[in-house]
């Protein structure tokens, strides 16, 4: 051990460099490194600096120990760097893409299953949620900060080449986002108009339970609004099939939109919609005003939605065309 | 003027490689080679250059070996070979890309 006394602060900077570096470089490194203040400080001191000061500079001038000590040991100062960066940010997309969505449709029927409360389910899908993207993002982050220090020459992906580039057009590439993101619709509200029949997750205060919408509705309007999504579904399924969006698509669309919106609205304005039993608990709960700030809310929904789709699919149209010109 | 700092450092990344490689054809340890390059109008850090010389040594393009003869023991580098093919190799690529420069810099002052 040397005398903490006799240590002095080039001694000091060399160890908190070489202690950084692999086990083999570290007493050349050391003895080198020593020799270069020395040096340093005697080039300072010759010029007229005291020798306390001199050391001060010359290890001053080398900067912060694990900055030169990542420079010897040529260890990147960056979590991934850019040969990575590309191939991170991808797989990172891809799998928050995949997972997230399919976890929150499987949590939200397991809540449903299980008879949760809308307010329970809602809060632990969020959590469970939250926690999982975290998790994904930290647990991808690891694997390729490590690829970046140990296998620092290794690709992580196929070099590009132009194959890469979408193979199908642009207009086809929104179509088959727009078919994936209808039928993913079509599933989710016919799976959900089902399920809240027969889980009925409407409790009362006696403990009696009922299901979300009137299952009066049954008869007629349940089954008109699943055929009408079951319209827009086939087609957009036509169109993908064909490989173009015109004009008349953009009209049927709006039609369908509007045989959706227009009986929905007027149900839900006369208090048609939910359940006896729904309103009757939200009135008890809250009072009759909510239950008619929710009504409103929930056509101000609809209408919207109705107009966005409507919209989106005349400009869709307007995009092929355009695209249908210039080529 | 920070944006010309980087810019200039953008430039001159890589020159200093060929300057130590062409200077440690006479065998240097590592601050008389600063103190040289510094006087032939190279600037260069010292945290820059020392790590620079160990990972041109890992390459081969440097030979080093300890000098003891002195009080102060000093780790000397010299040019390999093959350190000093590429360093001809580069400072012709250099010659012809500052050639290049100023071959653009006087058509467009014409």
């Amino acid at each position: 051990m040397t005398d903490p006394r006799t240590v002095t602060l080039a001694d000091r900077y060399v160890q908190a460099v070489v202690r950084r570096l692999p086990e083999r470089s570290r007493s050349d490194v050391a003895r080198e490194l020593r020799a270069l203040l020395d040096d340093e400080v005697d080039a300072r001191t010759a010029s007229g600096v005291t020798a306390k000061q001199a050391e001060r500079d010359a290890v001053e001038s080398l900067g912060d120990p694990a900055r030169l000590a990542a420079s010897y040991a040529n260890r990147p100062l960056h979590l991934i760097g850019p040969e990575h960066f590309l191939e991170w940010a991808r797989l990172l997309r891809l799998l928050l893409a995949i997972v997230l969505p399919c976890l929150a449709g499987a949590l939200i029927l397991a809540g449903l299953l299980e008879n949760a409360a809308a307010g329970e389910i809602a809060i632990e899908t969020f959590a469970t949620l939250l926690a999982v993207a975290v998790h994904l993002c930290f647990w991808v982050t690891v694997v390729f900060a490590m690829i970046e220090r140990f296998a620092p020459n290794t690709r992580t992906g196929e070099a590009w080449n132009a194959d890469h580039l979408d193979a199908v057009e642009p207009d086809r590439v929104t179509q088959r986002s727009s078919l994936v993101s209808a039928a993913v619709w079509f599933v989710i509200v016919t799976t959900a108009l089902v399920v809240q029949q027969f889980a009925e997750p409407v409790i009362a205060a006696d403990g009696t339970r009922a299901p979300v919408l009137d299952p009066a509705l049954w008869t007629w309007w349940l089954p008109y609004f699943i055929a009408v999504s079951f319209a827009e579904l086939v087609l957009v399924f036509v169109a993908y099939r064909r490989g173009t969006w015109n004009l008349t698509d953009a009209v049927l669309n709006i039609v369908t939109a509007g045989a959706f919106a227009v009986p929905f609205v007027v149900l839900a304005a006369r208090q048609q919609l939910a359940s006896p039993e729904l309103m009757r608990l939200i009135v008890e709960a809250t009072d009759a005003e909510v239950l008619g700030i929710l009504t409103s809310l929930v056509i101000a929904v609809a209408i919207v939605a109705a107009l966005w789709d409507s919209v989106d699919g005349v400009l869709r149209a307007a995009r092929a065309y355009r695209s249908r010109v210039s080529n | 003027m920070a944006l010309e700092a980087a810019h200039l450092q953008e430039l001159r990344r890589g020159t200093v490689v060929v300057a130590s490689l062409l200077s440690l054809r006479v065998p240097g340890y590592g601050y008389a080679l600063l103190e040289h390059l510094a006087a032939a109008g190279i600037d260069v850090d010292a945290n820059t250059l020392y790590p620079l010389l160990r990972r041109l040594e890992t390459q081969g393009l440097l030979e080093s070996e300890w000098n003891t003869d002195e009080s102060r023991p000093r780790k000397f580098y010299r040019t390999s070979p093959e350190g000093e093919r590429l360093a001809l190799a580069l400072l012709d690529d250099a010659r012809s890309t500052l050639d290049a420069l100023t071959r653009l810099a006087e058509g467009e002052s014409a």
